[in-house]
């Protein structure tokens, strides 16, 4: 009796841990933990690549596909932007007129306006690809609204979601690319939504 | 050595891990905490077990085993040792919570019946050849705390332990079955 209560107890509080089994990492947890799909995008505010304040509210109108990222990573950080890059640069400039793609740092110290000004450079310098820091106290909250989960480490790393968010025309996120889907699938859903 | 000077002893360990300067050093990588730091701790509980061979009852044993087998899991979830690394009071729990463990572990399972303990040893290490082979073959972070090298050095690490405990635990059922069948 001792025994199935204490499986019992303990199996329900690893399920609401895990929210039912189905988030073992801080990046799933924080994902589902969201909500369902298609739910409105907070919105966010930010200073772009050119010192102008904005919010994510500006973009309305245009598909966004949304990431976190910081200039200093060595690690997943370049291999997103190069990819976020080939995908940009394959679709027409018609369809790129109805794509943005916004990269929000998690390193406003390090990522300046005039790195971020750099980096836009070195990925082809798209009109239609903003990359900003967060402005404002609000980010933890709006990290946290979309699903996105960031660690910052003391030896002065950021672990973070690399999930791209796509948000519609009308402000809402309707899809999230996991950082294995490939181009190829993104392009896809993409285009579905265009 | 009395009785409280060897309590103090096996206590001495995990009060050292909740020192901010020690537990760095242990937290420094993954196989260091999530692997010596655990084993450390449950050697320590089941050293602490020794000190009370008398106060055992034989019908909390499954339940107790149970127990002891959930707070393992709980601390092999990628989210559970995040934690660790963002709160002190988790670290903290993480502590004494595996020092529990490893208490209750090593108190109760000879109460279980030999055949009871037995398959419960070899599903207990197959379950972390398993683990260990989902931390070294996942090409993404699972544990947003540390780096991709550490986690695949863990996950291997996990699996040739493992191994090993699997092949010994099954070496030493060997040893119990043979002259069983012998005396019939």
């Amino acid at each position: 009796m001792i025994c199935l209560f204490v499986l019992g107890v303990g199996g329900s509080l690893l399920s609401a841990w895990t929210l039912g089994f189905s988030a073992f990492t801080s990046y799933s947890y924080a994902l589902i933990k969201a909500g369902p799909l298609p739910r409105p995008a907070p919105d966010i505010s930010f200073v772009d690549q050119f010192g102008d304040e904005r919010d994510l509210a500006s973009l309305r109108g245009r598909h966004v596909l949304l990431h976190v990222f910081y200039g200093s990573c060595v690690t997943i950080c370049p291999i997103v932007i190069e990819e976020l890059r080939e995908l940009y640069s394959g679709f027409s400039a018609a369809q790129r007129s109805k794509i943005v793609i916004l990269s929000i740092s998690v390193d406003s110290l390090r990522d300046t306006t005039e790195r971020l000004l750099d980096l836009w450079r070195q990925v082809g310098a798209f009109d239609g690809w903003v990359m900003a820091q967060p402005s404002g106290a609000s980010f933890d909250r709006v990290t946290k609204e979309f699903g996105i989960w960031v660690f910052a480490k003391t030896d002065g790393t950021i672990n973070h979601s690399a999930d791209l968010f796509l948000i519609d025309r009308g402000g809402r996120t309707v899809r999230v690319f996991s950082p294995q889907a490939n181009n190829d699938r993104i392009r896809r859903d993409l285009e579905s939504y265009l | 050595m009395n009785h409280i000077s060897r309590l103090l002893a096996v206590l001495l360990l995990p009060a050292l891990l909740l020192l901010p300067r020690i537990d760095a050093i242990f937290s420094a990588t993954m196989p260091r905490k999530a692997l010596v730091e655990t084993f450390l701790l449950l050697l320590c509980g089941a050293a602490a077990s020794r000190l009370y061979p008398h106060r055992r009852m034989a019908s909390h044993a499954p339940a107790a085993v149970v127990a002891a087998t959930l707070l393992l899991l709980f601390w092999m979830i990628p989210r559970s040792i995040d934690l660790t690394q963002i709160l002190p009071s988790a670290n903290a729990l993480y502590v004494a919570s595996l020092f529990a463990a490893g208490f209750l572990l090593s108190h109760y399972l000879p109460l279980l019946p030999k055949v009871a303990s037995v398959a419960y040893a070899l599903y207990f290490w197959s379950m972390i050849v398993a683990f260990g082979l989902l931390y070294a073959s996942q090409s993404t972070l699972l544990c947003s705390a540390y780096t991709l090298e550490d986690q695949h050095a863990f996950g291997w690490m996990l699996v040739l332990l493992g191994l090993v405990a699997y092949l010994f635990v099954l070496a030493s059922m060997t040893r119990w079955l043979v002259p069983a069948s012998k005396s019939r």
